[in-house]
C-alpha cells in the first residue's frame, strides 16, 4: 500500500509578544518556529515551557548565532548548548543560518553573508558535520539577505548554496525574502536563482518582508510579506518536495494576529496553486 | 580566498568600516591580508557597505538594549 | 540508642527532622502520581477554563467580570453591577458570561459579587480539570487521604508516644511537643491536599512563563479588539490585578480589596514568567547586512 504523503504545513515564528495570540489560533497554525538562542542557558523553568509548548504542538528550532558558513571552527558550546535544548525540548527539526557573525574576537552584530568560495564552503561543511554529531539531527541551513556583495567571491550563492546542499546531504531552509532582496541587492533575476537551486533538497521556507533603502532591499522582518515572494512561493512549491514547512517571520511592529494568519493564508493558497500547475491540473 | 584573517578583517570592516578611511585595499595589506585578498576588499561596494554596517550596529544596539532590559527585568523580579 | 529516652530538647529536633523529612516524602510521593508528560492547559479559546485552573471558580468569576466590564456589557458603580445586554444578547458570547449575566440581572451588589457563578458552568470546569489530570479526582482524592492520614497518623503517634515516656518518666513538660504534634496535622493536610494536581500546577507555571511577555506589552497598549482578547488571557493566566488599570477602569470599584501584588483580587498572587532567557523575543531580526 502506498505511503500517503504527508500535507505541506504553514506556521509562524513564535514570539513572547504574540504568545496569546498564537495560542488562541493554533488550530490555524501548523508548527511553531522558536529562536533557540533565546533559550540557550536559560533557567530551567523557562525551557520547561517551551518543551510543555512542543509536547502539545510541532515545534522547530531556529538558531541564529552559531556562525557556521566560515573557515572558522564554530565553538563547540554553541552546539552543546544546542543539543541539551534538543534534548529537552525534542522538536522535529532544528535550522541555522549560511552566515559567518563574529572573527577575530569581533562580534558583527548581524548575520552576514560569507565570501562564497571553496575555503568557505570547506569551513562550513565541517561545521554543519560538527552540529550534526552534537546534536544527532542535521540541521536545515537557511540562505541570507546581504546588501552587500561579499568580497572574495568565487562562485554565486546559487552555485555555492547549491554546493552546501548537495555536499554536505543536509535540507535546505530557502528564505524566499532573502532571495528576493539579494536579486535586488547584487543584481540577478531570482527566478533563474531559483532554478539553479536544488529544489529538491529544500524542506522548508521562510516568508517575511523588508523594507527599501534607497535602491536597496533590508531584510529586517517588520513589514509585511511581498508580492514577489509569494509568486516565488508558488514557482517553488511547483518544484519542492512534499511535505514544504512554510513558516512565516515577523519580529515587530506586528499587526493584528488575523492580518498574520492572512498571510498565512495566502502561503497556502500559493503553495496549493503551485502544486496544481506542476502537476497539470 | 577566505581564511581567517580574511573574516576577521571582513568582521572589523562590517563593524566600523568609517574607521578605514578610503583606502581599504591599504589598510587590508596592513592587516596582513595577501595582495589578491586584499585587491577583492578593494573592490567592495562602500555605498552598500555603509548601509550594511548602520544596520549592524542598529542591529548590535538593539541587542544590547535587549540584555540591558532582561538584567533589569530579573533584578525588579518580574 | 532510643531517641524515646533522649532528652526533651533533643527530641524536639529529632522530632522536627522526622516531621520535615516525613512532609518531603509524601510531597515527593504525591508529585509522583500526580504528574503526567509535561503539557499546557488545553483549549486556550477558553479564557475562563484557564482562570478555573489557576483559582477556582472565584477566579473564573472575576476574570469573567473584568472582560464584561471592559467590553461595557456591564456597568459597574460603588454599590452594583448592572448588566447592559440580555443574557441572550450575540455581545455574550461565552456560557459563564451567560450565566453571570441572568445571576446578575437586574443587578447586584458589589457586596455579594462572591455568590456569583456557583453553576454548572463552573461544575463542568472542574469535572473536565479532574478528567485531564490538572485537578485531582476522585481516586486521587482517596489516595491523597490515606497518604495524609499515614503521614500525620505516624507523627501523632511518635509524639505521643514520647509524651507517654516522658511523663512515666516523672517529666511534666510536654507543651512544645504537644503543639509540635499538633501542628503536624495541619502541616501534613497542606503537603497532601493542594487544589491541583503536580500536572496542573506545571501547566499553570508554563503558561505563565510562556506569557510573560504580555504584561509589558499589554501596559503600552490601547484596547483594541485583538488588545481585548489578549487582556482576558493575561487575567485568566496571571489574575485580574495583572491587568492594568488603564486598560480596566472599573478594577477599583469590582476589586477594591485588591492584594498588593499581581494575581486575583483578595487571593495570594501567582508568579509571572519572564518569557524566555537572555535578550529574548527578538526573533531573528533578518539578514541584510
Amino acid at each position: 500500500m502506498p505511503q500517503e504523503v504527508p500535507n505541506d504545513r504553514f506556521g509562524i515564528g513564535w514570539r513572547p509578544d504574540l504568545a496569546a495570540a498564537i495560542l488562541r489560533n493554533l488550530d490555524r497554525i501548523d508548527v511553531l518556529e522558536v529562536i533557540a538562542d533565546d533559550y540557550f542557558g536559560a533557567p530551567s523553568r523557562i525551557v520547561k515551557s517551551l518543551a510543555s509548548l512542543s509536547a502539545e504542538h510541532p515545534v522547530v528550532l531556529h538558531a541564529v548565532g552559531m556562525g557556521m558558513a566560515s573557515t572558522i571552527r564554530t565553538g563547540r558550546s554553541w552546539f552543546n548548548h544546542m543539543a541539551r535544548l534538543v534534548d529537552r525540548v525534542k522538536p522535529e527539526s532544528w535550522s541555522e543560518h549560511l552566515a559567518f557573525v563574529r572573527a577575530g574576537g569581533v562580534e558583527i552584530g548581524r548575520l552576514a553573508a560569507p565570501p562564497r568560495n571553496a575555503n568557505s564552503l570547506e569551513g562550513t561543511l565541517a561545521n554543519l558535520e560538527a552540529a550534526t554529531r552534537a546534536t544527532g539531527m542535521r540541521p536545515a541551513m537557511e540562505n541570507i539577505a546581504t546588501l552587500v556583495d561579499p568580497p572574495g567571491s568565487s562562485m554565486t550563492e546559487a552555485e555555492w548554496l547549491s554546493r552546501v546542499a548537495l555536499d554536505s546531504g543536509g535540507p535546505l531552509l530557502l528564505d524566499l525574502h532573502n532571495v528576493h532582496a539579494n536579486a535586488v541587492n547584487c543584481g540577478f533575476d531570482a527566478m533563474t536563482f531559483l532554478r539553479q537551486v536544488p529544489l529538491e533538497r529544500v524542506s522548508t521556507i521562510h516568508l517575511s518582508g523588508g523594507r527599501w533603502i534607497g535602491t536597496r532591499i533590508l531584510d529586517d522582518h517588520l513589514h509585511d510579506v511581498p508580492d514577489p515572494v509569494y509568486d516565488m512561493l508558488r514557482f517553488v512549491a511547483g518544484r519542492a518536495p512534499r511535505p514544504l514547512t512554510v513558516l512565516l517571520e515577523r519580529d515587530g511592529k506586528y499587526p493584528p494576529i488575523e492580518h498574520l494568519l492572512a498571510q498565512l493564508d495566502r502561503a497556502r493558497q500559493a503553495v496549493m496553486k503551485g502544486r496544481r500547475e506542476h502537476a497539470g491540473i | 580566498m577566505s581564511t581567517p584573517e580574511f573574516e576577521a578583517f571582513l568582521a572589523r570592516l562590517y563593524a566600523d568600516p568609517r574607521s578605514f578611511g578610503e583606502d581599504l585595499r591599504g589598510a587590508a595589506l596592513r592587516f596582513g591580508l595577501t595582495p589578491e585578498q586584499a585587491e577583492a576588499i578593494g573592490h567592495i561596494d562602500r555605498e552598500a557597505l555603509a548601509v550594511a554596517a548602520a544596520s549592524f550596529e542598529r542591529k548590535r544596539q538593539g541587542k544590547r538594549g535587549a540584555q540591558r532590559r532582561s538584567i533589569v527585568t530579573r533584578l525588579l523580579g518580574h | 540508642m532510643n531517641p524515646f529516652l533522649w532528652r526533651g530538647p533533643e527530641f524536639l529536633v529529632f522530632y522536627g527532622v522526622i516531621g520535615a523529612a516525613t512532609l518531603l516524602v509524601v510531597a515527593l510521593i504525591r508529585r509522583v502520581l500526580e504528574s503526567k508528560p509535561a503539557g499546557l492547559v488545553p483549549n486556550f479559546n477558553d479564557p475562563y477554563l484557564i482562570a478555573y485552573l489557576r483559582g477556582g471558580r472565584k477566579s473564573a468569576v472575576q476574570t469573567a467580570l473584568m472582560s464584561l466590564s471592559t467590553r461595557n456589557l456591564i456597568q459597574v458603580d460603588r454599590q452594583a453591577i448592572r448588566p447592559m445586554v440580555s443574557r441572550a444578547s450575540a455581545q455574550v458570547q461565552h456560557a459563564l458570561e451567560r450565566e453571570l449575566i441572568g445571576e446578575m440581572t437586574p443587578q447586584v451588589s458589589i457586596a455579594n459579587m462572591a455568590s456569583l457563578g456557583h453553576s454548572h458552568v463552573a461544575q463542568n470546569y472542574e469535572v473536565q480539570l479532574q478528567e485531564i489530570g490538572l485537578l485531582p479526582n476522585d481516586a486521587q482524592h482517596r489516595r491523597r487521604k490515606r497518604l495524609c492520614q499515614v503521614a500525620a497518623g505516624g507523627l501523632v503517634i511518635i509524639a505521643a508516644t514520647k509524651i507517654v515516656v516522658a511523663l512515666i518518666t516523672g517529666h511534666s513538660n510536654v507543651m512544645f511537643l504537644s503543639i509540635a504534634a499538633a501542628a503536624s496535622v495541619p502541616l501534613a493536610f497542606a503537603a497532601c491536599f493542594p487544589r491541583l494536581t503536580t500536572a496542573g500546577t506545571e501547566a499553570i507555571r508554563n503558561l505563565q512563563v510562556l506569557m510573560g511577555g504580555l504584561k509589558g506589552r499589554l501596559s503600552r497598549a490601547s484596547m483594541t479588539e485583538s488588545a481585548a482578547q489578549d487582556v482576558l488571557m493575561l487575567a485568566a493566566v496571571f489574575g485580574v490585578l495583572a491587568v492594568p488599570p488603564r486598560l480596566f477602569p472599573a478594577r477599583h470599584l469590582l476589586f477594591a480589596k485588591a492584594s498588593g501584588g499581581n494575581g486575583d483580587a483578595g487571593a495570594a498572587g501567582s508568579s509571572c514568567g519572564s518569557g524566555c532567557g537572555g535578550s529574548c523575543g527578538s526573533g531573528c531580526g533578518g539578514c541584510g547586512g
